[in-house]
């Protein structure tokens, strides 16, 4: 086969699937959503026909609103709703937790069944970091980058920092600030969860010139690396003063 | 940039980029036009990269879904100073293969699968006039798909971007995020591997050109507007009457 012979093969061959192309995409009818509905900006503000047909409506609705999470993890007022099996699109989070196999957000989901998070208070902020311990294979790659992750609450009110300290200390390390505590300050449950073992502190912030500010060691990288494994997950969640 | 599909775009007053900036300023319609635009281009091209029809689906609605979450995202909005519409829409399809990829084995076709999909629901009913031609130079294509599969992923793409989409090496260089000259090598490699894997397949001296309906061929060449493939067209008409004599 000549090389004219096969770029026209190949050429036809896209043709081919151009011609072969649906119409449109699978399970999508008259009453489905546009894509531009399922922007996480605008899921919250559905109307109540629209909630209505998504919940009635697993094979396309509820798989686009699963596919806009692919970039963007699904709130997690939803993950806990979906816990409680009060979630009215639960085909969405089957597809996401499955089917894409998120393991952000199955994390989330463990610690949401086994109640090792508080939800109810105010800020939350989960922080994924995957494969953070992975060395490269070959022998002349470059060692491993020190792990270093920052997260901000879904409303602003919390900030968390995971940090790998340098050598001699090398510590794993959680730094929380809480631009949103008011003047009676708080507290802050910390969760760090691996899929091997789940490790967890409970702060009380404390005023500084910078703002309210908490720190916690989660003793020597290595062992809490080894017993975490792989992917983590960093759940903080805020609360307020007692009385 | 999508060279041979010219004759794919509609007539319409609004170019690609009046259409997604009229989306970023909030007319969802715009969105939609793009949508009948590019979605049948999209799918087709994660067929080319070996996805099946289901998984070219969903990859298809992946990718049109993070075109519509830029709305978003200032910086990750489509930028008219850096590029055709649709080389950021192939750079965006792309990364969302690679992400399927990562995710999982993708289920790549076997020339018997393709057998299959092709008395699917996903097949044309009209299959023309000359169904015993038509069947011919199907088989020769899905021999040709699974030999595609055969290629590394980097070969897969290059020969779907710059052979099969017409694209140059250093267009698929950028979407791919690598040098024209790894393009060129990995064509080559590509170029290489096809003819071996089709004559292990049994098309060592058939010409693919000679399967093909000539009728159907001819008008597919000429909406193309290439003038190479017009007069490849023409040569395979003039050879089919020859002999069908």
């Amino acid at each position: 086969m000549n090389e004219k012979a096969l770029a026209a093969a190949l050429r036809l061959l896209f043709e081919r699937e151009l011609k072969r192309a649906p119409e449109k995409p699978f399970g999508q009818g008259s009453q489905c959503l546009s894509l531009p509905r399922f922007r996480p900006a605008v899921v919250e503000q559905w109307t109540e026909t629209e909630r209505a047909h998504v919940a009635s409506c697993p094979d396309y609705c509820q798989r686009m609103l699963a596919l806009s999470w692919r970039e963007d993890h699904p709130p997690l007022a939803h993950l806990k709703r979906y816990v409680q099996a009060e979630y009215p699109y639960p085909a969405a989070m089957r597809f996401h937790l499955e089917h894409d196999g998120c393991r952000r957000c199955r994390l989330v989901v463990e610690l949401l069944l086994l109640k090792a998070v508080e939800w109810l208070a105010g800020a939350v902020a989960v922080i994924y970091g995957e494969g953070l311990l992975q060395q490269r294979a070959a022998a002349f790659a470059e060692p491993r980058a020190p792990v270093y992750l920052r997260q901000t609450s879904e409303d602003g009110k919390l900030i968390v920092t995971v940090v790998e300290t340098d050598p001699p200390e090398h510590e794993l390390k959680v730094y929380v600030e809480a631009p949103g505590c008011g003047e009676a300050g708080g507290r802050v449950k910390v969760t760090v969860a691996g899929e091997g073992e789940r490790l967890e502190q409970e702060l009380e912030l404390e005023k500084t010139e910078f703002g309210w500010e908490a720190e916690a060691s989660f003793g020597k990288f290595e062992e809490a690396a080894s017993r975490l494994g792989e992917d983590w997950v960093v759940v903080a969640v805020f609360r307020e003063p007692e009385g | 940039m999508f060279g041979h599909e010219e004759s794919m775009a509609p007539d319409d007053d609004k170019d690609d980029n009046d259409l997604i900036q009229s989306y970023y300023a909030c007319d969802d319609a715009a969105f939609e036009e793009l949508v009948g635009r590019y979605r049948k281009r999209l799918f087709a091209f994660f067929r080319g990269l070996g996805f099946s029809y289901a998984d070219a689906d969903e990859l298809t609605q992946d990718t049109l879904t993070r075109v519509c979450l830029t709305k978003d995202k200032p910086d990750a909005q489509f930028n008219p100073a850096k590029g055709e519409l649709d080389a950021w829409l192939l750079r965006i399809a792309y990364r969302v293969a690679c992400d399927a990829w990562r995710r999982k084995q993708p289920t790549m076709v076997s020339t018997e699968e393709l057998a299959v999909e092709g008395t699917s629901a996903w097949e044309p009913a009209d299959r023309g006039p000359d169904a015993e031609q038509q069947a011919a130079a199907n088989e020769l294509l899905d021999a040709l798909a699974a030999c595609l599969n055969e290629l590394s992923r980097m070969e897969h793409a290059v020969v779907v971007l710059v052979i099969m989409r017409g694209l140059s090496s250093a267009e698929a260089g950028q979407i791919l995020g690598t040098s024209e000259d790894a393009v060129n090598t990995a064509l080559n490699r590509a170029r290489n591997k096809l003819p071996e894997c089709m004559k292990s397949k049994g098309y060592e001296s058939v010409d693919p050109r000679e399967s093909v309906d000539p009728q159907a061929l001819r008008q597919a060449m000429a909406e193309r507007g290439d003038e190479f493939l017009v007069q490849l067209g023409e040569d395979i008409v003039v050879r089919c009457r020859r002999r069908q004599r």
